[in-house]
């Protein structure tokens, strides 16, 4: 009777797959904790001798000072606030630029350093303008959520296999459809809150509370956005889960540019009121709330506002075009079609102008001094040996495909790309021959073992001797966490900018290596440099400084200390670089727009050189005078190019300008510079005085439910997920508990405090099924008699996962298992069946996808090797031994070993998906430690943590098995439809894919070539010797073949349609049809047919057949909102 | 346990509770968190024939059924509150003669939603969906199925129960409130450990009858610390069917099982002592005026499918947060 039963639930025991986790931590980190009035604030210090020291101690103190200004002035523009302190969570070591909240738990997390989003938002006080906006989520997000803080969302699961379906539709009556579907459905409720209330309104509160403004750099990416038909749609900028690049940035950008709008037009409150509306009824759409606030629908309101914001933009470009646009042209060999015929192109299709101009973006491109080399960044660093000539921005000309065919072939073979490059501006030498960037700390490496990859200089030695051009890249030791360097005339000495706790400094380093790097600079208060470079006689660097609410032009003079001021101005002077002119190149927004100014280091006279309507950054210019920038587009950032001869070339009044010659009106804040640097905020703590070291358990976060409903076949339960965890996530507890006719309590906890993590979880199963057995009294004679029937299994892991890059992880495993079962007869008690346990290390190396979109991931590879040592126990003492492949089994050992791999292989937007899987057992195991494989619905609990089948669509989960597999697939996956941005219902519709798929291959298991004998139902070797393992592609997989069909080799092919979508905003609700053609019969034991009845033991005594036949048949998955 | 402790380690964020009994809702304030436990006792010296006639049990035997209730209720929203109650039963029957068979077990868990989107300054009107879930024991410990020889107990029907209803209360100032309320419940059909075909070899389907409920209450307090009240519940049950898979097939046919519906009315008195608006305790003693055959399940010791005769007595706390 057990035996049939685990027939239908055969649960392979293989590899252990640990459940995601977070981010590992940073070796020998110790954390501290400082309670301030509101908040309270965590933050790591290394310990004093590590490699990578770093600590946010400053800049905790700075954000408590913040943050305690902050708060009463939120609480004036919401009219209330969290009754409970804050948790703020700094961190150093990575989050560069970055900050997150979870507002239902009181949480901020801020990353010390900045990042890039200054470039569209406009250059602010970092640390203001992160936390500042993750505290008005807590504030507002709280205010309208309506839902506990201790509920993110409500689940409800129904899941259907097989036949089930049908059988749950029609009752327990007669019913043998002939239809093998697995259905699955996953419903959400979760708060209704739009990102651009949401995104927009933190940006808007955020200048309410006096921390930010609207600005020329937001402006202008806002004119971009509007000048290129990129607006997003009202239905579009509900969500931002489906957003990348720049539309995730306009989600923001538009958002705030609403909120502005609706400030204007109904007054100041307007959004807070919305919090209040959504926070006193539930809707189904944020449209209710609008309409209650506004009196208005947000389609006639947003329908107003984009009718407003055009026409005011086109003025503005209009009134640019009549004072003369000076701008450049791509950066490309062969002209863009945009910009050789715009009118044409502004009459193709909206769709069709995005797709054509998409594309990773370029941004500092840079010539080498001798004006044969350019260097840009995309996706990584690229330098190719062209010349103005080849550029037509600068020469006028484009090349030619069919025309310039050889050249541009030679220019191919004379391009280097190092996509490990970081977005930083590079150095040239003087001499042209080598070039310094901002890389990665393992380059060369073969892995990263410390579990750190900073940024490193990296010295480029160019190498074009053969028609070929190559970069030999070298690190620059002493040189972890630069961003930017300069090369000293002399080319002996490289000054860069360092990074630490929020605050740069500049540092030098000698190439020939005889001097340590030296600190040249002390700022310790939160200071940013950008932009340094030499002057041509070796005693300055340019840099521009961000300090005190200022971004300014400096000199520094490493000889004596010194500081000299080139501006003092209103405006932020941006990314300067001496030219090959000797002047000093930069951007300004003086008057506006970032256009690209020169100013001469001796007289300070500025001159202004272009006329943007996007604006620019990154400017140099190249020997023969040609500018060069980056440029701000709808389309992202592009490298441009602008001939010396097109140049605006007038002298600019520019205010603030520190000029020796005519003292400026505030020419005294341009020559006590002594005072301005001395200037620090007066902070009123002091981390190190006042903090306590960090306690975990002391920093918990209010926990997290999402209590849910499931329906899985025949069983129902109900409970809550939850997830536990301290502000710190040096540990975490997450899970499931359930309760009903099958019931699952899940527990992980992991310590993340440590290196490598540890983890330990359990996982309890109860499932209970109806099963159908067939009992033949003698040969000619089958009954069928039902029964209720339950099993359990408990499992119990510990791991230790060591994650040495971020691509690179290793698994150490030991679990057990364990099997109970009961039926009639059995009372209360689960009876103990059998006990697995397993040690193992389990590799993976993940460098991709590269593009990790769910529904279509693109590029890159995985793959996966495990080894384990696994034991098997029968615990039931009502059976003595178990029979399967002719050999009586009750305790034994064997190893598996287990190899995957997936190539994800771009052609455009489609994809080639390649998947290779084999695993081996060293000896005959009992079924349910075989491997095992067929498909599998996402909805199914079945596989748990433990080992889920291999993919084979075609065939039933858990049909085929064998002690040796060999699997391949092959998927092709074509977009019928990207970044459909509609709503579709409750749903935010994002992208429809269609995946053609194919798998071949096996799985085999052992048999008996000898004589048997039928013993207690069971066949079995007279000689166990005589039993062997089927040879794959050599002996047909008998296990899996129908008596009279052997095969070697199954296959089967199908079709997926899947739906990206997200419904109540950001939550996925990805849906798939799957159908999937299985193109040979299978047999096996169990449940094979899916039809809930299975073969019992007694037949063997009949020479009856024992396995049951599937004859080949399409199987259809669905999903909706059960992701695939 | 865990999740007990998740949510006890959740500080309070629920606005001020209700300072008296009367005064509440029936759903929770938003974020508001309430931990019950809620113990009762059924004691059963008789039983009802099939006219629903109460015969005692002369020789002294006595039935006892305890349930032990661990509660969790939270207000998601302003409007609506989720709650579940996971039981421990213990049964136990005393024979005459002394000799005593007892089962304790995870009995049959019970979650819903209390949903009230409209109320006014007196009154109020909420809707529940509800569900029961076969969480307990529906093994018999044995395979006859002859209420002879019974050597334990179930704490589970093994079914599942889909209920829906409403509830309405109105109050006289802060002193008295009267509620009432009614609800439909479908039970489910599934097959059942504790139902056995007549061979031996395998299991049937059981089919409860599906119930109707109604009831009311009458709480007055005359001070913020206590309240006395008084409480009335009817069910009407229909009658249950069961059958077996016929040889050969999965095909099935379910037969009524005789005189296992009927109506049933228990009353109760309550005393309810309120030391803070966060912390409620309360007890009640009642019993069952108006009862059906009461024979049909009573070997399985299943008071949902068949509600004994007899006194119950019943004690409660409740913690919020």
């Amino acid at each position: 009777m057990v035996a049939a039963l685990l027939g239908t639930m055969l649960l392979g025991t293989g590899l252990l797959v640990a459940p995601a986790h977070a981010a590992p931590a940073a070796p020998r980190t110790r954390w501290q904790t400082l309670e301030t009035e509101h908040f309270v604030f965590h933050w790591p210090r290394s310990a004093d001798d590590d490699l990578h020291p770093f600590t946010t101690e400053s800049t905790v103190a700075r954000l408590a000072e913040l943050g305690e200004q902050a708060w009463p002035r939120l609480e004036g523009v919401f009219g209330q606030a969290p009754d409970q302190r804050v948790h703020v969570t700094v961190r150093d070591d990575d989050w560069a630029g970055e900050g997150r909240s979870e507002a239902n738990q009181r949480w901020i997390g801020v990353g010390a350093q900045p990042g890039p989003t200054f470039r569209p938002r406009g250059r602010m006080e970092h640390l203001e303008s992160t936390l500042v906006h993750e505290l008005t989520h807590v504030f507002s997000l709280n205010m309208a959520r309506r839902f506990s803080p201790l509920v993110d969302a409500i689940e409800i699961g129904v899941f259907s296999e097989d036949k089930d379906w049908v059988q749950r539709l029609a009752g327990p009556t007669p019913v043998t459809p002939g239809i093998e579907a697995d259905v699955g459905l996953r419903m959400i409720y979760a708060p209704n809150l739009p990102a651009w209330w949401v995104e927009g309104g933190a940006e808007y509160w955020v200048e309410r509370a006096g921390y930010g403004s609207w600005g020329s750099s937001r402006e202008a990416f806002l004119r971009v956005t509007v000048r290129d038909d990129l607006l997003l749609p009202r239905a579009g900028w509900r969500s931002t889960a489906d957003k990348t690049g720049f539309d995730r940035e306009r989600v923001l950008n538009q958002g705030y540019a609403f909120a502005r709008y609706l400030e204007e037009e109904l007054g100041e409150d307007v959004l807070t009121r919305m919090a209040q509306a959504a926070d006193r009824r539930s809707r189904r759409h944020w449209d209710g709330v609008v309409r209650e606030v506004t009196g208005r629908s947000t389609r006639q309101l947003y329908g107003t506002w984009r009718r407003k914001l055009e026409r005011r933009v086109g003025d503005d470009i209009a009134r640019m075009e009549m004072v003369g646009l000076v701008e450049g042209r791509e950066l490309a060999l062969t002209e863009p079609p945009w910009e050789a015929d715009p009118v044409a192109w502004s009459e193709r299709s909206h769709r069709a102008r995005v797709t054509a101009r998409e594309g990773s973006a370029q941004e500092f491109p840079l010539a080498s001094p001798d004006g044969n080399l350019l260097a840009w960044h995309e996706g990584g660093l690229v330098v190719q040996a062209v010349n103005a000539a080849d550029l037509g921005a600068l020469s006028g000309v484009y090349l030619d495909d069919a025309r310039d065919r050889a050249r541009l072939l030679q220019i191919g073979r004379q391009t280097a790309r190092e996509p490990s490059i970081r977005p930083y501006r590079v150095a040239w030498s003087p001499s042209g021959g080598a070039l310094i960037a901002t890389g990665s700390e393992d380059h060369g490496a073969p892995a990263d073992l410390d579990g750190r990859d900073w940024n490193q200089l990296l010295l480029g030695e160019i190498d074009n001797s053969d028609g070929r051009l190559s970069v030999n890249w070298a690190p620059i030791p002493g040189t972890l966490r630069a961003t930017e360097a300069a090369w000293s005339p002399d080319e002996q000495t490289v000054a860069f900018i360092r990074q630490s706790d929020g605050t740069h400094n500049i540092w030098t380093v000698r190439l020939d290596g005889e001097d340590r790097p030296r600190e040249l600079t002390r700022f310790r208060d939160g200071t940013q440099l950008q932009g340094i470079s030499w002057t041509p006689d070796g005693d300055h660097l340019l840099v521009s400084m961000i300090r005190n609410y200022q971004q300014d032009l400096w000199l520094y003079s490493p000889g004596d200390d010194d500081w000299g001021r080139l501006t003092d101005s209103a405006a932020d002077e941006t990314d300067p670089v001496i030219g090959p002119d000797g002047r000093a190149w930069f951007t300004s927004d003086m008057g506006g727009v970032f256009d690209v100014y020169s100013m001469n280091l001796d007289t300070r006279a500025v001159r202004r050189h272009t006329r943007l309507v996007g604006g620019a950054y990154g400017a140099s210019a190249t020997l023969d005078g040609n500018l060069l920038y980056t440029g701000l587009t709808g389309h992202g950032f592009r490298a441009f190019g602008l001939p010396k001869a097109r140049l605006a070339d007038a002298p600019a009044a520019y205010p603030g300008r520190c000029d020796d010659v005519t003292p400026s009106s505030r020419a005294g804040a341009c020559t006590d510079t002594g005072r301005f640097l001395a200037y620090e905020a007066d902070l009123s703590v002091d981390p190190a005085r006042d903090s306590r070291q960090y306690v975990a358990v002391g920093a918990l976060l209010p926990p997290v439910l999402t209590p849910l409903l499931r329906v899985d076949g025949a069983n129902a339960e109900a409970g809550a997920r939850f997830r536990l965890a301290d502000a710190a996530e040096q540990m975490g507890l997450w899970g499931l508990a359930t309760i009903g006719s099958s019931r699952r309590l899940r527990g992980v906890f992991q310590i993340d405090a440590l290196w490598p993590t540890l983890q330990v979880g359990g996982d309890h199963r109860k499932v209970g099924d109806n099963l159908g057995l067939r009992v033949a009294s003698d040969t000619a004679t089958e009954e069928v008699i039902e029964r209720r029937v339950e099993m359990a299994r408990d499992e119990g892991w510990a791991l230790i996962r060591a994650n040495p890059s971020a691509t690179l992880r290793g698994d150490l495993v030991g679990e057990r298992t364990r099997l109970r079962f009961r039926d009639s007869g059995d009372a209360g008690v689960l009876s103990p069946f059998s006990r697995h346990d397993g040690l193992g290390v389990i590799l993976g190396w993940s460098p991709g996808p590269t593009d990790p979109d769910p529904i279509n991931p693109q590029g890159g590879r995985e793959t996966t090797l495990g080894w384990q040592l696994r034991a098997t126990r029968l615990l039931d003492p009502r059976y003595d031994a178990i029979v399967d492949d002719g050999e009586v089994l009750s305790s034994y050992r064997y190893h598996l070993l287990r190899a995957h791999h997936s190539e994800y292989i771009p052609l455009g937007h489609h994809t080639v998906q390649l998947d290779l899987d084999a695993g081996w057992i060293d000896r005959n195991v009992m079924p349910w430690d075989e491997i095992s494989a067929g498909g599998l619905h996402p909805m199914s609990w079945s596989g748990g943590s433990l080992q889920t089948p291999l993919s084979f669509p075609g065939f039933g989960a858990w049909t085929l098995s064998g002690e040796t597999a060999l699997l391949a697939g092959l998927a092709w996956r074509i977009p019928l439809a990207r970044e459909i941005d509609r709503p579709l219902g409750p749903l935010h519709v994002d992208g429809l894919v269609l995946q053609l798929f194919g798998h071949a291959g096996n799985l085999w298991g052992y048999r008996p070539i000898g004589t048997t004998t039928v013993v207690n139902g069971s066949v079995v070797a007279d000689d166990p010797a005589t039993i062997q393992r089927e040879v794959p592609f050599s002996d047909h997989a008998s296990g899996l073949s129908p008596e009279a069909q052997p095969v070697n080799l199954l296959s089967d092919v199908g079709a997926e349609l899947r739906l990206r979508s997200f419904i109540r905003n950001d939550w996925d609700w990805d849906s798939f049809l799957r159908v999937a053609w299985g193109m040979q019969d299978v047999s096996g034991t169990g449940d094979i047919d899916g039809d809930g009845l299975v073969y019992a033991l007694p037949r063997a005594a009949f020479g009856l057949e024992t396995r049951e036949v599937e004859p080949s048949t399409v199987r259809i998955y669905l999903g909706l909102g059960t992701g695939w | 346990m865990l999740l007990l402790s998740l949510l006890l380690s959740a500080p309070s964020q629920a606005r001020d509770w209700p300072r008296r009994s009367v005064e509440a809702d029936v759903v929770l304030p938003r974020a508001g968190l309430e931990l019950s436990l809620d113990a009762d006792t059924r004691i059963t010296s008789g039983e009802r024939d099939v006219s629903g006639t109460y015969r005692p049990w002369t020789d002294g035997t006595r039935w006892t059924r305890s349930v032990l209730w661990l509660g969790v209720a939270h207000g998601l929203s302003d409007a609506v509150s989720i709650d579940l109650r996971i039981p421990t039963v213990r049964a136990s029957l005393t024979t005459g003669s002394g000799q005593t068979t007892q089962t304790t077990g995870l009995g049959d868990v019970e979650l819903g939603a209390w949903m009230q989107p409209w109320r006014g300054r007196v009154w109020g009107l909420a809707g529940r969906l509800g569900f029961k879930l076969p969480s307990g024991s529906s093994w018999p410990s044995d395979t006859t199925g002859d209420p002879g020889a019974i050597s334990g107990f179930l704490t589970g029907t093994g079914t599942t129960d889909v209920s829906a209803g409403v509830q309405a209360h109105v109050r006289a100032g802060r002193v008295a409130r009267l509620e009432g309320g009614g609800a439909w419940v479908t039970r489910l059909p599934a097959l059942v450990g504790y139902a056995i075909s007549e061979d031996g070899a395998g299991n049937a389907w059981f089919d409860p009858g599906d119930m109707v409920q109604a009831g009311g209450r009458l709480l007055i307090q005359p001070i913020d610390a206590a309240a006395l009240g008084g409480a009335a519940t009817f069910k009407y049950i229909l009658p249950s069917a069961v059958g077996a898979a016929g040889p050969g097939s999965n095909s099935l046919q379910l037969t009524d099982v005789p005189f296992s519906g009927g109506s049933f009315l228990d009353v109760e008195g309550q005393l309810v002592i309120s030391p803070s608006a966060r912390l409620e305790i309360g007890g009640a003693g009642g019993l069952q005026v108006v009862g059906a055959d009461t024979t049909r399940f009573a070997h399985l010791g299943l008071q949902a499918l068949s509600p004994q005769p007899g006194v119950q007595i019943r004690g409660w706390v409740t913690a919020r947060w």
